[in-house]
């Protein structure tokens, strides 16, 4: 095997890079969308009616026990049936996005379900009202062991975007595999594009644990 | 849209097929990846830095890069730098067998180290040898700290095994894709592959939760 390193510079190198911010971009919105999501479903997960909160447990576990490839092949062919037709970025936003959304659900319940019952019925006893109760005992409390579990979906979600592929997102592994058919040297187009990846996700890794220090500094004091 | 059942019970063959090479896949990935993770946690367990460095350099690489990246990695560029091809499939285990024993090798660890460390002392007071310490002390009780761990790892194996479609192994969801874009029944067959997968997995993690909820309560 021969490793032609000028095609790698001149070619690889340049046309991998300007497809990053795409994948930054997918992860990114991904995330923000399985936060907020991900609140919505766990409040409906908790909630008193069992109406509401059986059948949220069963979509929640649904999504967890489906493989996300086969999530997003059911968007990309099956929403422009119903007449919804989007883009192919916006697809994989929405389908990582809602992927996670169960993931995180279930954290911020373990989050919320881990401050002890005595706060809820202090907070009761001294006639706070739900939201005081939420955003000043209950939340405060519960972030502490979600937040670094929020920061390992963060970097789940980035090593997931190359899914997109799938759908001819442009992204990192789509390029690469581009790359290589077009000039058939698949060693460097794809073994760069590997790097690449392991670079970011060491980045995503060094990033989460800085705001992971910056968070619980906040909290603490 | 209407769900066609007739076009699902005309292919069930090849989805059958599918079914079973997931279900071949995974055992393999997960034999293979028990075999890698335990040499990779007994890397890990080294009292000497420099013996821990290839193990720590292991697990840090294929559990950060993704599966796909992977995955691609080991079928295109693979057989070009050995100069040998393999098929799909033997890639898409390679790979799967790689990534699970950086996962495996890392929970094996942590069961470990959990354990206190008296019972090691214990058992090198009671004069066992390095076999019986090993067989009868350390894996028994080391093992059952962590199996909610395994089997919820099984249970990401299992859906990872849905990313070897990428590579053409003709497991569940590759089928899918292949009828779905044959027969433009993409509804039929990607709804009751999802189906397939939930059946699967459901129990399994039913299973963690379970033995989670024995070993949170002994």
């Amino acid at each position: 095997m021969n490793w032609d390193w000028q095609f790698t510079f001149e070619v690889v190198v340049p046309r991998l890079l300007a497809v990053v911010p795409v994948t930054i971009q997918a992860t990114v919105l991904s995330f923000l969308l399985a936060l907020v999501l991900g609140l919505a479903l766990m409040l409906l997960r908790i909630s008193p009616l069992r109406v509401i909160s059986i059948p949220a447990g069963e979509i929640i576990e649904f999504i967890r026990g489906t493989p996300l490839l086969v999530q997003l092949f059911f968007l990309f062919f099956l929403l422009p049936e119903i007449g919804i037709v989007l883009p192919p970025l916006t697809t994989g936003i929405v389908g990582l996005g809602i992927y996670n959304a169960a993931l995180c659900a279930e954290v911020y319940r373990a989050g919320i379900l881990n401050v002890p019952a005595g706060q809820w019925e202090a907070a009761k006893a001294l006639n706070l009202s739900a939201c005081r109760t939420y955003r000043d005992i209950i939340i405060p409390q519960s972030l502490p062991p979600i937040v670094p579990a929020l920061g390992n979906y963060f970097i789940g979600i980035f090593k997931e975007t190359p899914l997109l592929s799938f759908l001819a997102v442009a992204e990192l592994m789509h390029a690469s595999k581009l790359i290589g058919s077009e000039y058939y040297r698949f060693t460097e187009a794809v073994t760069v594009a590997g790097v690449f990846f392991l670079v970011m996700s060491l980045a995503a890794a060094a990033l989460v644990r800085f705001a992971e220090g910056r968070i619980r500094g906040r909290i603490l004091h | 849209m209407n769900f066609d059942w007739s076009i699902l019970a005309a292919h069930l063959d090849l989805l059958a097929l599918g079914a079973l090479n997931t279900f071949l896949i995974l055992l393999l990935a997960l034999f293979f990846g028990v075999v890698i993770g335990a040499l990779v946690c007994a890397g890990n367990l080294q009292t000497r830095r420099l013996l821990r460095l290839p193990s720590r350099i292991y697990t840090h690489i294929f559990r950060t890069v993704p599966e796909m990246a992977l995955i691609f990695w080991i079928y295109l560029s693979l057989p070009l730098i050995l100069g040998t091809s393999f098929s799909a499939f033997a890639s898409g285990i390679l790979a799967l067998s790689l990534v699970a024993g950086a996962f495996l090798g890392e929970i094996f660890r942590a069961g470990i180290v959990a354990m206190p460390a008296g019972q090691v002392d214990a058992a090198n007071a009671l004069g066992l040898g390095f076999v019986a310490r090993w067989v009868k002390v350390i894996l028994p009780q080391a093992l059952r700290t962590v199996l909610p761990a395994i089997v919820n790892f099984i249970t990401e194996l299992l859906k990872m095994t849905s990313l070897l479609a990428a590579i053409t192994v003709g497991e569940l969801a590759y089928q899918a894709y292949i009828l779905g874009s044959q027969t433009f029944k993409y509804n039929e067959f990607f709804t009751s592959v999802a189906i397939a997968y939930f059946v699967l997995i459901f129990p399994v993690s039913l299973l963690a939760r379970r033995l989670e909820r024995r070993g949170g309560a002994a």
